[in-house]
């Protein structure tokens, strides 16, 4: 006797429902059988084959339909549960929803920080020159270069095939269009180039030459909306800053994630034109050059050749001083943070820590879950119990339970997703833009989803599934649910541990990371920055009618006084080399910062002296021979306050050769550091110098009262001197706010975030404590009888909870006080890590964990012990 | 209504008395209509005809020859009895008197 053919038996197997294989496959062997013994066993083994083949088509459609049957029977159960526990279920779909909210939003926002700049066709090729200087000791780095590097680099170096350079206007710029006048932020000059090198499509058919000739402009679409409606722009005149230009065409507004977004791009060849005395010095460092690599160029080969080409070009002394390297243009948006950025740009850091908190949101947000689905799941055991009673197998007890959380867990996704388009105006208030939500439809990520929910619904379901499965029905239907359930109570004490400690060490972070972004903004300067309003004399021929401007400014009513620097104070000042006494060859000089400055600059900018006398503004001798230094310069050139009054330095030339003059003199006083540059760095040596020129930089404190009518006189007395040029003007204080927006940015992500993990926690926190009390209600009954008073019992709930969340205090606490230590070091102005932050944390951890706990126990402790004896 | 397969599906239960189970049941039908029957078919309207309580089924002893696995037998209730009379009724009702079947080969 031979055996029916096996491959055709699995086949069998695979599609007859299990309920009925045994009398199928017997049926069959038993047919086989006898048709061997009949006709031999090649007929029988034919005959088995043809048999299955002709019975799939009949054999699927009753499993399916058996499985449907089974499925709507284990759907009625689960809408059962959810109804009958109905608190818990939502408490359980919410929390895992607000986790999967949280990391698609994060997800997204990731994805788009990585995209910036990547909508370019030749964004890998495209590098910005980056000057680094060593005149101080601390090297500097910065993105403005002169307009001359470009042409020059483009000319001498065959890898480099392309430049373009861009300047952006600090201030919002006037523009007439057909007598109607509009201000426009992001205006920059740009070379024509840029539409080569850059992707810029045309939102309307652009000149061939656009932003070739002089006096042209290019208009963002929103821009060309706004000022010409549906019409179209090309040809048209703008009047900006009091000249005509035309209009050679609009383009689509620059995606969100670029690291610069004009509305208004000014042909270049205008500044060529108009500006010759800026565009051909090497010195005047007013541009962000960008250069076109050719495809087979690594930027090392480039940078490496620098250091050659300066020194030819300016010497061996300044190639020894100034540097210059490539950044890639797709590394700006999320590794440069140098001052002088065209926006403030986002960081990798921030991103590691958010996609950090997202991954602990989401684990939390599933421990949530699985914990909240264990503890439920033996409150079923009784049914567990009667189904395997009756015959249920193994595998369909883990089938429905794994597939209940799979259902429960798509259910969370849905609300998930939902909760997503509700946050998403929130976090782009946040990030400062819109997140791209079209990417929700992407397949790969709708393929991811399907993929979470399956995984999470599985880990979720697999260890209750596999407990209930395992229980024996003797045992469970005759009354001892519990039996076997203290290891999990174990693992579920180690999970609120484990959401306490990320909470903590969150609540630790955000509290931190606000004190010091407080304390950056709070900090004094040295100086008094409010009031002050800053103006900027944008050209060398405004520059010679600014003596006229600050004595315009100076009869305004409300003006206290006027007086003007070099340098915009917070981005720092240009260095130069000094020899002070004692030193013979400028090999051996010290390198400072140094600032231009009206005399009257320290004074009216409440800068204190420490010694020595401030610059007179009646004695014409300070214009050529004081100087006036701060504390770390004197310390630098190796004096104390009180010694370097007196002192005599030489001043021997600017070393980039932009300023010729020579000078020779001596310190007349010491003023206390003050910050001229971010608290990003740390104060650096700085030495001032009067002048009787103005400084490009004319800073006006006004008084608080009557501000609107102060700034129309300070307008009207700017347009009397500049009558073609517009009045542009900032707040002081404002711009040194501005200086913080990426600390400010992370802080209120930090907060949202927090909260949210804090508030999942507590939610866990609500369901383990609703579980637990309720587990324990005969027990507490039978307390109550033996005398135990409603306090004592309450006592002993809550207790448990609060020995757990103290534990993930001792945890939480190092972890917290190690990341947060190193964050700060980023800063050289910072606050400690202070007991506070971490006492805050554990309070608040412990009021949650009292809350949430009490309302549950109160409950249980104080309820009438016959009830809850009798509770079966 | 019966359906012609369930029609003779329960008629082959009612011969097969006591030895009524899937593989006999099958065997059968295929010698008597000539063709050899998938065993999904006969399952198929065993199950309906067990739900509409025309039939019951039970385990049965595993025997020899089967690898050791049972049969499921199935029986006439009542109900399935009448039925049959009733499809037996109808069909003698429509043959009967007919003026001339005109399907006589001859």
């Amino acid at each position: 006797m031979s055996h029916p053919p096996r491959i055709w038996q699995l086949v069998l197997r695979s599609i007859v429902h299990h309920s009925e294989q045994q009398f199928v496959e017997g049926d069959l062997e038993e047919t086989f059988h006898e048709i061997e013994g009949d006709y031999g066993s090649r007929r029988a083994r034919q005959w088995y084959r043809s048999q299955v083949l002709r019975s799939i088509p009949g054999f699927l459609l009753r499993t399916t339909y058996w499985s449907l049957e089974m499925t709507k029977n284990y759907l009625l159960l689960a809408l059962r549960n959810l109804r009958k526990s109905l608190g818990f279920m939502s408490i359980n779909i919410t929390g895992l929803a607000v986790g999967i909210a949280c990391t698609i939003i994060i997800g997204l926002f990731a994805i788009s920080e990585l995209s910036f700049d990547t909508h370019h066709e030749q964004a890998d090729r495209i590098m910005r020159v980056v000057r680094t200087s060593n005149f101080t000791e601390v090297e500097t780095r910065s993105p403005i270069t002169a307009a001359p590097l470009g042409p020059m680099f483009t000319a001498n170096f065959p890898e480099i095939t392309n430049y373009f350079r861009l300047q952006k206007r600090r201030a919002d710029i006037e523009m007439r269009v057909n007598g109607r006048v509009f201000s426009e932020s992001d205006v920059y000059d740009a070379d024509a180039s840029i539409l080569d090198i850059l992707n810029i499509p045309a939102a309307r058919p652009m000149t061939a030459d656009a932003l070739e000739q002089a006096y042209r402009l290019l208009l963002s679409e929103s821009v060309a909306e706004r000022m010409f409606g549906t019409q179209d722009p090309q040809g048209q005149t703008i009047q900006v800053l009091g000249s005509d230009y035309v209009v050679d065409g609009v383009f689509r507004d620059f995606p969100a994630t670029s690291h610069f977004r004009p509305s208004v791009l000014l042909s270049f060849e205008t500044l060529v034109q108009t500006r010759p005395g800026v565009i051909n010095h090497m010195g005047n460092n007013f541009f962000h050059t960008y250069l076109l690599l050719n495809a087979a160029t690594d930027r090392s080969v480039v940078d490496a050749k620098f250091p050659a080409a300066i020194e030819a070009v300016a010497g061996p002394e300044v190639a020894s001083r100034i540097g210059f390297h490539l950044q890639p243009m797709l590394d700006i948006h999320l590794h440069s943070h140098m001052d002088g950025e065209l926006e403030p740009n986002g960081s990798v850091e921030t991103l590691l820590i958010l996609g950090m908190i997202a991954l602990f949101i989401l684990i939390l947000a599933i421990v949530n879950f699985i914990n909240l689905s264990t503890a439920r799941s033996a409150r079923r055991a009784r049914e567990v119990g009667v189904r395997k009673a009756v015959g249920a197998h193994r595998t369909q007890v883990i089938s429905q339970f794994l597939g209940e959380t799979i259902m429960l867990s798509a259910l969370a996704l849905l609300v998930g997703l939902g909760m997503t388009f509700v946050f998403e105006p929130i976090f782009s208030e946040l990030a400062g833009r819109p997140l791209d939500l079209s990417l929700l439809v992407h397949p790969g990520f709708l393929a991811g989803l399907v993929g979470f929910v399956l995984f999470v619904g599985l880990l979720s379901g697999f260890y209750p599934a596999l407990v209930l499965a395992r229980f024996n029905p003797v045992v469970v239907l005759k009354g001892d649910l519990l039996a076997g359930q203290s290891g999990s109570s174990f693992f579920r004490r180690a999970l609120v541990v484990f959401q306490f400690t990320v909470s903590i060490v969150l609540i630790v972070g955000t509290l931190i990371v606000n004190r010091q972004l407080s304390y950056l903004q709070d900090r004094p300067l040295g100086f008094d920055e409010e009031q002050v309003l800053v103006t900027r004399m944008r050209t060398p021929e405004m520059r010679r009618s600014g003596a006229t401007l600050i004595s315009e400014f100076e009869r305004q009513a409300g003006v206290e006084g006027v007086t003007a620097s070099s340098s915009l104070l917070g981005n720092g000042a240009g260095g130069v080399l000094l020899m002070p006494e004692g030193v013979e060859s400028g090999e051996d000089g010290v390198s400072v910062a140094m600032l231009h400055v009206r005399p009257g600059f320290s004074d009216l900018m409440d800068v204190s002296v420490l010694n020595g006398r401030r610059f007179d503004p009646d004695r014409p001798a300070d214009l050529d021979e004081a100087f006036l230094i701060n504390r770390t310069a004197a310390l630098r050139m190796g004096w104390t306050a009180s010694e370097a009054v007196g002192r005599s330095i030489v001043w021997p030339s600017s070393l980039d050769g932009s300023t010729p003059d020579v000078m020779e003199g001596r310190v007349v006083g010491v003023l206390d550091d003050f910050h001229f540059q971010s608290l990003h760095t740390q104060v650096e040596p700085l030495v001032l110098v009067a002048t009787a020129d103005v400084p490009s930089y004319i800073m006006t404190r006004v008084r608080t009262e009557d501000l609107s009518a102060t700034m129309q006189g300070l307008e009207q007395a700017w347009a009397q001197v500049y009558p073609d040029d517009s009045f542009e003007a900032f707040f002081l204080d404002d711009h040194f706010n501005n200086l913080y927006a990426a600390e400010e940015r992370s802080a209120r992500m930090f907060r949202l975030f927090s909260l949210l993990a804090i508030a999942l926690a507590g939610l866990g926190l609500l369901g383990l404590a609703s579980y637990s009390t309720s587990r324990r209600t005969r027990e507490i009954g039978i307390r109550k009888v033996m005398g135990a008073s409603s306090t004592s019992i309450l006592r002993l709930l809550v207790s448990e909870f609060v020995i757990l969340v103290s534990i993930a205090f001792v945890i939480a606490s190092p972890i917290a006080w190690y990341i947060m230590r190193g964050w700060l070091s980023n800063f050289p102005y910072r606050v400690g890590v202070e007991p506070q932050a971490f006492l805050m944390a554990g309070a608040a951890a412990l009021i949650l964990t009292v809350v949430t706990v009490g309302y549950h126990a109160t409950r249980a402790a104080w309820s009438d012990p016959i009830e809850t004896i009798r509770y079966e | 209504m019966l359906t012609r397969a369930e029609e003779l599906i329960l008629l082959a239960v009612w011969r097969l008395q006591e030895e009524a189970y899937g593989a006999s049941i099958r065997t059968h039908l295929s010698n008597v209509t000539g063709e050899d029957w998938p065993i999904a078919t006969v399952y198929t309207p065993l199950d309906r005809l067990t739900r509409k309580g025309l039939l019951r089924s039970r385990m049965g002893a595993p025997t020899g020859g089967r690898g050791g696995r049972s049969r499921k037998l199935y029986r006439l209730t009542g109900d399935g009895v009448r039925a049959l009379n009733t499809a037996r009724s109808v069909t003698d009702a429509m043959w009967k008197d007919l003026p001339d079947p005109g399907l006589s080969l001859t």
